[in-house]
């Protein structure tokens, strides 16, 4: 038989037992389509991640310290004094060189209650930082790093939320008139606009305020040149939260949180800049100075800041000796004499990390999750191959008089076999096609959930052709595995028998 | 449309059983189904086999069909011995030379009557795949089903779905047909419609070997063979019917 006729007649019988061939491809589906889901899904997450790293938080010249079980360097303990600050800052190698030209810290800020205009900002959290590389200011050339008493950069989340109450007033003074010109201008102008450099911000409805803003820039100036306007502050998308910066720029915020003696403080801080968010740099984080507030601990009779973390950037002489580098902090955090060691005992370890090396555990990290999400996708597979091979053991035994008459009429035993084999290759394969299509339309809704409720934001989307081709093989071949036994046992019907059955 | 002479062997004889035993195996029950059988049947024979219910005519006509090896003794079809082929060779000759025809019809219920008939030819490549369609269409108008070839199984009647079933059987121009009881499940009439259908395709040449309980239809072959308890108790020929011929 011709592979034309044997897919016809396999797609025949398919289709005369919809039901139950429905079943069978549900399960392939389910399985294949989970597998593309999860693929698509950690690609995407894995990219996000890594861009973070590689483009916002870490330069190359950086080494991060953590105490064990933080991410990254938000660890959770307050573990790092300003001893060790200083000792790490005047590190020396086995050479006598000192490699070490900024030591930044991050630390805590404990029961922080951020609110402005009396209304709380419920998820916002507060932390001190004292570097400016590590949080790159929006672009907007008048944000300011914290230098010390009553300042704070928020986060752009903070800052929305901020705006939003700004703009149900801003809107509530427009006219009728005026929302439709900027409805119809939207509409009109938009193509035009995300044609031409600025697609990343109209994506985000967020950035609708932009729009607002900048119409109402336009207004002021001529109506002509309301495009150019809107052209202008598209382009440049390091400006891109400039009108929210401006607008958030110079209010106050009201913190209270529980200072190093143990009471309660409440603070009125001025917001002296806006804070790019990053997947790390969250946007409902708000930052602090060091000399505005730290925690202590009693060490050796002294009461001493302590932060989570430390991030230490080296000269560029010693880029390419960062493992020199990373062997002297070790040492001295395996000391005694380093307060980390103190505060953390015996069993939390000090974690020392370069970029590459916290890309890697990441990727680790992913990796783990990758197998654990692809072993419930095999199960799931593996589920749906047996249901498939169940219904080509049904189909068989429905059909082994038939058996008997194909063989009668000249039907071989290979014959018998690749009808019955490509029967359940062909529901493996429709099962495997529609599951790569859903599962890259599925992966989309769990990015959009995932950004949703882990508040990650932009996560590509990534397409992984070898995934999907790979897919699709591996739907044939499991339509080989669950279709050769039950092929198998009705290549070996005895037709005599066959043409006996009831 | 003529059978193809061809397919048998030189001295005319389309099968020769020498001996032939087929003994089943039941559990530890031994079931002789065939003891000590033999027969010839020449080219363009109408043979009749005629016996009692479990005399194992079924499982003679399965033999000289190549649906099974005989337990013992020889049993050559077209000149070949079959108890020295593959399953593969026996497929092939099931194929090209025997068609065989059922009481209960037995068509695929899925595919049209057009499709039942294609089917066979694409299980050996008698016919080019560009044929098959023209030949099918010719076979079934032949038959008297020109106006019925779109139709499915369960739309057609019981002569109708024989008529099919024959033409099924034709499909790869074989030169025997092998019929077990085909008139078993019609009416009266309908069945000798049939059988004047059978009639016919000897008169084109044709060997014809069919099973019946039925002296009437017996009577229209050219010779009765007898089986009883798996052996041939006697045959007759029925004169009328050869001498009209000859
Ligand atoms: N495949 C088989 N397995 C076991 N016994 C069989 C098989 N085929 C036929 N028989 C037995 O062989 C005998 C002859 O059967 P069969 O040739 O079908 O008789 P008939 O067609 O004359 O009614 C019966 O006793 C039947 O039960
Ligand atoms: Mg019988």
């Amino acid at each position: 038989m011709r592979l034309g006729e044997i897919l016809r007649l396999s797609w025949t019988n398919i289709w005369n037992h919809k039901m139950r061939s429905l079943l069978a491809i549900l399960g392939v589906l389910i399985g294949v389509g989970a597998v593309i889901a999860i693929v698509t899904m950690t690609e995407g997450l894995q990219t996000a991640i890594e861009t973070t790293f590689t483009h916002d938080i870490l330069r190359a010249d950086t080494i991060s310290i953590t105490s064990e079980g933080g991410f990254a360097f938000f660890g959770s303990t307050q573990a790092f004094s300003d001893r060790d600050v200083e000792y790490i800052k005047n590190l020396k190698l086995s050479t006598g060189e000192s490699p070490v030209k900024v030591t930044d810290v991050i630390g805590r800020v404990r029961g922080d209650v951020l609110s402005f205009e009396g209304r709380r900002f419920l998820d916002s959290t507060v932390r001190v930082i004292t570097s400016p590389d590590v949080i790159p200011l929006s672009g907007d050339q008048k944000s300011q790093p914290v230098t010390g008493k009553g300042q704070v950069l928020v986060g752009v989340g903070t800052a929305a939320s901020m705006c939003e109450r700004f703009k149900e007033k801003d809107f509530g003074s427009f006219s009728d008139k005026d929302k439709e010109d900027f409805a119809k201008l939207a509409k009109d102008k938009f193509d035009e606009i995300i044609k031409q450099d600025c697609e990343h911000v109209l994506k985000d409805p967020r950035k609708a305020e932009l729009l607002v803003c900048a119409y109402k820039k336009a207004k002021q100036t001529n109506a002509s040149e309301i495009t150019d306007a809107l052209k202008k502050e598209c382009a440049d998308s390091l400006t891109r939260f400039t009108p929210m910066a401006d607008r958030v720029r110079g209010q106050t915020l009201h913190l209270k949180y529980l200072a190093a003696d143990s009471t309660i403080k409440e603070d009125d801080l001025k917001i002296v800049g806006i804070v790019k968010d990053t997947q790390f740099i969250r946007s409902d984080v708000s930052y602090v100075s060091v000399d505005y507030h730290s925690d202590t601990e009693l060490l050796d009779g002294t009461e001493r800041r302590v932060y989570t973390g430390l991030i230490v950037s080296v000269n560029k002489e010693f880029i390419n000796r960062l493992k020199e580098v990373k062997d002297a902090l070790d040492a001295y955090f395996k000391s005694p004499q380093a307060d980390a060691r103190k505060i953390l005992g015996s069993e939390k370890k000090v974690e020392i990390n370069t970029l590459d090396e916290i890309i890697s555990q990441i990727r680790g990290e992913i990796g783990k999750f990758t197998a654990f999400m692809g072993a419930i996708a095999a199960v799931a597979l593996l589920v749906g191959m047996i249901g498939v091979m169940n219904v080509m053991l049904i189909t068989v035994k429905e059909r082994t008089r038939e058996i008997g008459v194909m063989k009668a009429t000249g039907a071989t035993n290979g014959g018998v076999l690749r009808l019955f084999l490509s029967e359940a290759i062909l529901i493996c394969s429709i099962g495997a096609l529609v599951g790569v299509f859903l599962g890259v339309g599925g992966s989309k809704l769990v990015i959009k959930a995932m950004e949703a409720v882990f508040e990650i934001k932009d996560i590509p989307f990534v397409f992984v052709w070898v995934w999907y081709i790979v897919a699709v093989i591996v739907g044939m071949l499991v339509g080989i595995v669950s279709g050769v036994y039950p092929a198998w046992s009705a290549a070996r019907v005895n037709p005599i028998e066959a043409l006996r059955y009831e | 449309m003529s059978a193809t002479t061809t397919n048998s062997n030189g001295n005319g004889m389309v099968v020769e059983a020498k001996d032939v035993t087929k003994v089943y195996q039941m559990g530890r029950v031994e079931v002789r189904a065939l003891d000590g059988v033999s027969l010839v049947i020449k080219q363009s024979e109408f043979v009749a086999i005629m016996g009692p219910s479990g005399s194992g005519k079924s499982t003679l006509l399965n033999l000289i069909g190549c649906l099974d090896r005989p337990t013992t003794g020889e049993l050559h079809i077209a000149g070949t011995d079959i108890a020295k082929l593959s399953d593969r060779k026996l497929a092939q000759i099931r194929g090209k030379q025997i068609g065989f025809v059922f009481q209960t019809f037995n068509l695929i219920p899925r595919i049209s009557a057009l499709q039942n008939v294609l089917l066979p030819m694409s299980f050996v490549n008698t016919f080019s795949p560009s044929e098959r369609v023209k030949r099918a269409q010719q076979i079934l108008d032949t038959v008297g089903l020109g106006q019925r070839m779109k139709h499915f199984p369960n739309e057609l009647s019981g002569g109708e779905r024989q008529r099919v079933a024959i033409a099924r059987a034709l499909a790869n121009n074989p030169s025997v047909i092998l019929a077990d009881e085909p008139t078993g499940n019609l009416d009266t009439k309908t069945g000798r419609s049939i059988l004047e259908l059978f009639k016919s395709l000897n008169q084109q040449g044709r060997t014809i070997v069919l099973v019946t309980h039925d002296p009437n239809v017996a009577a229209n072959a050219d010779r009765i063979v007898h089986v009883m308890d798996g052996r041939i108790q006697d045959e007759t020929f029925n004169h009328a019917v050869t001498v009209a011929r000859s």
